[in-house]
Formats: structure tokens, C-alpha cells, sequence
């Protein structure tokens, strides 16, 4: 057989460790933002007051909770689990921003929880997106 | 007044400071006038990270560096320009290997369509190209002989093996196409009653649990029939041979796409499945030496065929791309001196091959077929040994007209691989080497295979057959003559710069 070339996937080359840590990464963040994301769908009374001092009341509850869901499932995804990080890590960014500026600290420690282990599995599957490879390839 | 014109440069550099300034400007929208502005900043945010990231971190890119993200709409264009070019702007007659033209007159007897076209032909017909020559009478229909071919009569073999059209599958392991694709290519040639060259796949497993006559390929790994050091097992060969449906084998010397080269079976690659067909361990890389261990020299060569005739007790013929005719002529000097001839030989053009190799050797090594068949052909005549062996033609014939061609300048029958590829539905996306086959043949991703429904492309290739045979019957009578065996190449208008010409003329 001469031909079909399987590009090495980069699962073989990771430590036990790694991969240990990666999916504490993937599981943590994706169970964070499917319970943060089913509250807010449920109409949860903290979202509701929550989006309400943000002015967002009902839509972008709505939105923000079905994007949290989204990136939790693209997260519990083998080949989709760095863009569940990316959105992951997006709403992440937004929801700092909230907290920094109009709800108070109060969730903030969970917000930046969940971005540093997107993060982390946008570090540890750096390899797997050609976007991501181009940005750092060197 | 100088015109206005898009500055890329420029461009890049405005959007540069507009991207962070964006971000900044949602953030105070998000601040001052709704959150809703949040979604901008965010976004703008990650384009700036992104931007920086390209122009400053990464180093392999020289237009990312330069020009950041919006240098990247550069390659999503790029990676696009295959398919843009296939479906705009390509013509009809310029695309290679196969022109549209081409692939889609073999979709057309594939699809049993009628193929009559109009208004003229799209080629150029101009000066290099070959033609037929018709005769102001041709043979009646009824009058045309069916064609019969039979390979191991030389020998009065009792396993003799005959054809009754001109038309062979040529070799294709599994292993490059996947399984669904060879059991169609099987159960078609079986329906239209053609015999299927198995290809260095190793045992033809799933071959064999489809109703048709088998060719068996011995590579030089000599998958299926190896022993553990890699060199023919007798034994192995003669219970591959002893199935009913292997018919002939052959020893593939070297092949269009590579020839004198050899390959290498990545142990990722040697799933259990490859590892009991192939008869190769698993865990460790296999490598197809670039000739037969046993075939160091002419003696041992044709040795060697006499070995593999009388352990299989089948016609065994052998296949290679010509690289030299003196080469050639001290090999069929060599067979004469020993009274052992390949009951055929498969002559595979350069410019052949389904097999994926390094660039150079697809594009640069080998006798393209014409030369190489008109050669061959010739050096047989002239050592009075022709009518010693069958020729077999492989290289880019896949209409009657192309097998008519190859007939006139020497062949016996046709071999093609890439014809019955694109009867199975190949769009010549070229990916075969990738797994990646997006028609669900050169891949075993299972999620693409799902698209080749085994039933329907094999009544496909069995149409293809059928309907290029009655077409090659057709130009029979158009000719003149009233087998295949008088094609010759009076037939063919041969134009004088053509390579071929003074083989044909001489």
C-alpha cells in the first residue's frame, strides 16, 4: 500500500500527563459552563437579576446560555474541542468584562476558572486547528 | 490624477489600528450605551490577539507577518482555488490527468446515457494528435468477431484463461482504495464478466467474496505470498492459486507512477486487517524493495518466472513500466535462451498510476505508453517472439477509441484503473493519498465510504464496461475489419512529429 497517508495525530505523541490535564481542562470547563449555561435557559432568579442589572434581559440571557451550552458540548467533542474553547473562552472574556464592570467581583474567581482551562485546552491542542498552528508556528 | 486602486499594503496597515481601535470603541459602547456592545468588544479583542500573534509571534509565514489577519484572507482564497478553478474556470478540455471532457463521457456510459455529442469536437484536432482511419467499407455488424483472448495456450496450459472483452481492471490494492470501492469495482467486473487484477493489497479477501475472476499481483514485498523475510513462500502461493477464482498471477516488476522505486508500509498504517492480508507484523514499518530480491540479474528474473508458472500452475505474466529497450531485449533474449516466456506482459505507461509516489517520479520517470508499447512490441517481432506472450496496455485508455489505439500499435488487450475510478463516481479531486477521498474510493473513512453504495456503483461499472465494449465493436466495423487481432498501424493516422511516428513508420 503505497498511498492514504494518516497524518500522525498529535493523541499519540501527548505525555499520560497531558492528556491527564487535558481532559481535567475539557471536563472542568465544559461542566462549569453547562450548568452556568442550563441556569441561565431555565430562567434561573440570579440570571434573570443578573441580566437585568446588565440590561439584557430576556435575550441576551438567552444567548449567553445557549452559547455556554454550545461550547460545553463542542468542548466534550474530540475534534470540535478547541472551538468549544474558543467560544468558551469568549463568553469567558465577556462575562470578566460584566463583572468588572457593572456586577461587582462576586463571580468573578468562576469566570477566570473557566477561562484559564479554555485556555489551557486551546494550549494543549494548539496543533489540532490550523488557525491556532498558524499563530504560533515558528 | 492618478487612478484609484486597492493598496493591499496599506490596507493591511489601516486595519491594523482599526481592529484595536474597534475593540476599544465596543468596550466604551458596552460601557456607556449597552452591554450588548460586549459581543464587539470581545470579538475585536481576540482579532487584535490574533493579529498580533501573526505579525510577531509566529515566524513561517512571511505574509502573515507582514500583513496579519488580513493576510489570512489570502490563504482561505488560495485553499479554495482547486475547487474554484474545477467549477468555474477551468475548461472543459485543459484539466489533467483527465479532462472534463474525458471524465464525463465515462460518467455518461457509466449512467447509461446516451453519449452522442454535437456540433463538433472539443479537441483541436490538430496536427500531434492520433487518429483512427476509418474505411470507406466497413465490416457489416453481424460480421465483427466477439473478442476472444486467451492467456496461457502457449504453453497448453490446462488452467488456460480466456477473455471475452478487452478490457481488464487494472491493479488497485486495497489498502489505497477502500473496501466498499473494490467490492464494487469486483461485483461489476464480475456482472459484465471481465477479470479484476487484485492489486498488492496482499490476500484478496474481499475480492474474493465477490463474484469475479481475479488477476493476483505479486509486488515486490510480495504481500499475501511473503515469508517472514520477505521473499515468495512457495507454499502460500500455491493456496493462493489454488482458489478457483485466481486466475492468472502477476509479477509486478515496476509500475507507471514509480517506476524503479520502491515503497514503505508505515507501521500506523498495518491495521490487523492489512497486517492477515498482507502477511506483514504488526508494530513494524514494511518496505517494498524497488525490485524482487530474487531478480538481481536477467537469469534471475526469468528464473523467476519460471518458478512462480510452476508453483501456481496459472498464466503469470508480468508488469513494468519501460525504462530502457536494450534493457528490455537482453531480458526477452534471456527468456528466449531459457524457453520461459510470461504468458503476458502488462506494458504501463509513465504517465500511469493510481499508486501515490514523490513528484519527480510521477512526472518524470518512464516511457510514456505509446513509445514503450510500439517498442516493446517492435523488439518482439523482431527476435520472432511475439506471438510468444499476450501484450497488455496501461495508461490513460478509457474509451473504445484509446483501446483501439492501443490495439493498433501493438497491444492484445487493455488494462485501466483510473477509467473503472471514475466510472465508481471519482471527481479527480486528487486526493488518494490523503484518506480524504470525498467520493468515499481512496479512503477508509467510514463517514465517506458511507457515499459509494456498492450495489449501484457496481451496476455503474458493469455499464461502463458494456457500453465502451459495444462502442470498441462499433469502430471495429467503422475500420474495416472484423476482429481486433487485425488492427494494426495502418489504422492509425499517425502525425510525423508525433514520438511514436518513426516506430510505426520503420
Amino acid at each position: 500500500m503505497t498511498s492514504v497517508q494518516t497524518p500522525k495525530s498529535d493523541a499519540s505523541r501527548r505525555s499520560p500527563l497531558v492528556t491527564t490535564a487535558l481532559w481535567i481542562c475539557q471536563l472542568g470547563a465544559a461542566g462549569i459552563l453547562f450548568f452556568a449555561g442550563q441556569g441561565k435557559l431555565a430562567g434561573d432568579a440570579h440570571a434573570i437579576s443578573m441580566f437585568s442589572d446588565l440590561g439584557m434581559e430576556p435575550a441576551g440571557r438567552i444567548a449567553i446560555g445557549a452559547l455556554e451550552c454550545g461550547a460545553a458540548i463542542l468542548l466534550l467533542i474530540r475534534q470540535s474541542a478547541v472551538y468549544g474553547a474558543l467560544l468558551g473562552l469568549g463568553v469567558m472574556c465577556g462575562a470578566i468584562i460584566g463583572h468588572l464592570t457593572v456586577l461587582g467581583l462576586g463571580g468573578l474567581p468562576f469566570a477566570l476558572l473557566v477561562a484559564a482551562l479554555c485556555v489551557g485546552v486551546l494550549y494543549i491542542r494548539r496543533r489540532d486547528a490550523p488557525f491556532l498552528r498558524n499563530l504560533i508556528d515558528r | 490624477m492618478s487612478t484609484a486602486k486597492v493598496d493591499l499594503q496599506r490596507l493591511s496597515r489601516v486595519a491594523n489600528w482599526v481592529i484595536p481601535a474597534l475593540a476599544v470603541a465596543c468596550f466604551l459602547g458596552g460601557r456607556f450605551v449597552s452591554f450588548w456592545f460586549h459581543f464587539g468588544t470581545v470579538t475585536f479583542l481576540f482579532l487584535t490577539l490574533m493579529n498580533l500573534s501573526y505579525r510577531f509571534v509566529q515566524t513561517r509565514h512571511a505574509i502573515l507577518r507582514n500583513f496579519g489577519v488580513l493576510g489570512q484572507v489570502r490563504y482561505m482564497l488560495e485553499s479554495l482555488g482547486p475547487e474554484l478553478r474545477q467549477y468555474f474556470f477551468s475548461s472543459d478540455t485543459e484539466e489533467r490527468p483527465f479532462t472534463r471532457t474525458e471524465r464525463a463521457e465515462v460518467y455518461r456510459k457509466a449512467k447509461g446515457i446516451d453519449a452522442a455529442v454535437s456540433f463538433g469536437t472539443q479537441l483541436d484536432y490538430g496536427p500531434d494528435e492520433i487518429k483512427l482511419r476509418h474505411s470507406m467499407f466497413p465490416t457489416p455488424k453481424g460480421n465483427v468477431e466477439p473478442f476472444r483472448l486467451t492467456f496461457g495456450d502457449e504453453r497448453g496450459l490446462p488452467t488456460a484463461y480466456t477473455i471475452t472483452k478487452p478490457i481488464l481492471i487494472s491493479a488497485m490494492s486495497f489498502g489505497a482504495l477502500g473496501e466498499p470501492a473494490v467490492r464494487a469495482l469486483a461485483r461489476g467486473a464480475g456482472l459484465a464478466g471481465i477479470p479484476m487484477n487484485t492489486g498488492e493489497g496482499g490476500w484478496p479477501k474481499h475480492q474474493l467474496e465477490e463474484p469475479c475472476d481475479l488477476i493476483f499481483q505479486m509486488g515486490t514485498a510480495k504481500f499475501g505470498v511473503r515469508d517472514e523475510q520477505g521473499l515468495l513462500s512457495d507454499e502460500k502461493l500455491r493456496a493462493l492459486a489454488s482458489e478457483p477464482r485466481v486466475k492468472m498471477i502477476e509479477i509486478k516488476l515496476s509500475q507507471g507512477a514509480k517506476p524503479g522505486k520502491g515503497g514503505l508500509l508505515p507501521k500506523e498504517k498495518i491495521t490487523r486487517e492489512i497486517s492477515e492480508l498482507r502477511g506483514v507484523p504488526m508494530g513494524r514499518d514494511v518496505v517494498s524493495p524497488p525490485y524482487h530480491e530474487e531478480c538481481r540479474d536477467m537469469p534471475s528474473t526469468v528464473e523467476f518466472i519460471r518458478r512462480v508458472q510452476e508453483v501456481s500452475g496459472l498464466p503469470t505474466g508480468i508488469k513494468l513500466c519501460v525504462g530502457s529497450f536494450e534493457e528490455l531485449g537482453a531480458l526477452f533474449a534471456e527468456m528466449a535462451a531459457r524457453d520461459v516466456f510470461p504468458d503476458f506482459i502488462a506494458i504501463d505507461g509513465g504517465e500511469g498510476g493510481t499508486g501515490a509516489a514523490p513528484k519527480p517520479y510521477i512526472d518524470s520517470f518512464g516511457l510514456p505508453l505509446l513509445p514503450a508499447l510500439v517498442g516493446v512490441h517492435r523488439i518482439l517481432v523482431d527476435m520472432g517472439l511475439r506471438q510468444r506472450t499476450k501484450l497488455l496496455a496501461a495508461g490513460k485508455l478509457i474509451g473504445a477509441a484509446k483501446w483501439a489505439m492501443g490495439m493498433c500499435l501493438g497491444a492484445d488487450a487493455i488494462y485501466s484503473a483510473r477509467g473503472f475510478m471514475l466510472s465508481l463516481g471519482c471527481i479527480q479531486a486528487l486526493q488518494c493519498g490523503n484518506n480524504t477521498c470525498p467520493v468515499g474510493i481512496a479512503t477508509h473513512d467510514r463517514t465517506l465510504q458511507h457515499g459509494l453504495v456498492v450495489a449501484d456503483k457496481a451496476v455503474r461499472v458493469k455499464n461502463y464496461i458494456e457500453g465502451c465494449t459495444h462502442d470498441f465493436e462499433s469502430l471495429l466495423s467503422s475500420l474495416g475489419v472484423r476482429s481486433a487481432r487485425e488492427l494494426g498501424p495502418r489504422h492509425l493516422y499517425v502525425p510525423p512529429q508525433s514520438i511514436v511516428a518513426g516506430e510505426v513508420a520503420s
